[in-house]
């Protein structure tokens, strides 16, 4: 019985970690994904001071969360987005807002898709 | 992370049905479900050992949440016999009486080839003389030969036979299991006398054994040139 008890708590044990992970997956990176869209739409209408405080504010939160984030998602798109910010800031400081708005949706793309991998959706069981 | 641990337990449970439903052909001494964690197991763990970009949580997480499905299937299956059925199956009796079972030979998809390597295994060259071959649930065969087929025992002749003890292991490679001393009812004493009276010491003992009627068994290590 005492194994019994041991599975039921590992079992719960992991539910409840694995619950705990994906609800943060999203807190972290879906309002990081609307940040980074706002940015994109800001650079395109040449508003640069803003455009460059809510890409601040996305890379911010993306470091803050880095190892969290490491410890619990595929380290590939990790390296293609911190790349992608590498990118961003240049695009910001020389005012190119095709290509900064594009980089920004395409963050928000690989932002969205990591906290989406962490949802417990039928597409993504099957 | 959440996904991971769901698809683990649809894997399992779906790996269990596929193990059950390819008969016990594939199994050879393992229950389904142990069969399925045996196989599970050794390649999440490859995963994230082979490859650096993939967290060492997601290979954990998995082994973790098919530990804690055997654990609790494992009581669960104790306690009920229908789960046990479902998880497990229930042995098949292939030959009764000399007459060989062909529906459950083609149930359980044995074929008369493996039937009778299966005997021979056994030392069964003729199968009238099995009384009952039954296929357990782990995938052996357990055959019964009619009782005037099997060699006699010691009790069938009216022999009388010396009782057989389990020898208990005192010295190891010149370490004393003092545990085991206690066990067999010596003391150190005791076994300075043995070793002194086979010229040896401890440090050169290689094994020593005792048993409940005082059988000693001693082999000296052997000096290497």
């Amino acid at each position: 019985m005492k194994r019994f008890w041991i599975g039921i708590c590992l079992l719960v044990g992991l539910l409840a970690v694995t619950v705990g992970i994906s609800v943060h997956m999203n807190r972290v990176h879906m309002p990081m994904a609307q940040q980074l869209r706002q940015a994109a739409e800001a650079a395109l209408q040449e508003d640069w001071q803003q455009a460059a405080v809510l890409a601040d504010r996305a890379r911010q939160s993306w470091e803050k969360n880095w190892h969290c984030t490491a410890v619990f998602a595929d380290h590939t798109p990790m390296d293609e987005m911190d790349g992608l910010f590498a990118e961003l800031k240049v695009y910001g400081r020389v005012r190119e807002k095709e290509h900064f708005a594009a980089t920004c949706d395409r963050l928000a793309k690989l932002a969205e898709a990591m906290a989406d991998s962490h949802h417990p959706g039928w597409w993504n069981l099957l | 992370m959440l996904l991971s641990y769901f698809r683990t337990v649809i894997l399992y449970l779906i790996l269990i049905g596929v193990i059950r439903l390819m008969g016990k052909r594939q199994i050879g001494q393992m229950e389904p479900s142990e069969f399925v964690v045996t196989m599970l197991v050794a390649n999440l763990a490859a995963i994230p050992m082979q490859d650096g970009g993939i967290p060492l949580l997601s290979g954990l997480l998995p082994i973790l949440t098919v530990l804690g499905m055997e654990l609790v299937l494992a009581v669960l299956a104790l306690r009920s016999v229908k789960l046990r059925r479902i998880l497990c199956g229930k042995p098949v009796i292939l030959v009764e009486n000399g007459r060989i079972l062909q529906d459950n030979l083609r149930k359980t998809s044995i074929t008369m080839d493996e039937l009778t390597g299966h005997l021979r295994q056994k030392e069964v060259l003729d199968i009238r003389a099995v009384q009952y071959a039954i296929l357990e649930t782990d995938g052996n065969l357990s055959v019964f030969l009619y009782p005037k087929d099997r060699p006699a025992s010691a009790t069938d002749a009216g022999i009388q036979v010396k009782p057989q003890y389990l020898p208990i292991t005192i010295v190891e490679d010149g370490y004393l299991f003092r545990e085991n001393l206690t066990l067999a009812g010596k003391d150190e004493n005791w076994v300075r006398q043995i070793l002194h009276a086979k010229g040896s010491s401890l440090e050169n003992t290689w094994l020593l054994t005792v048993d409940a009627a005082d059988h000693i068994c001693f082999y000296a290590k052997e000096v290497r040139p």
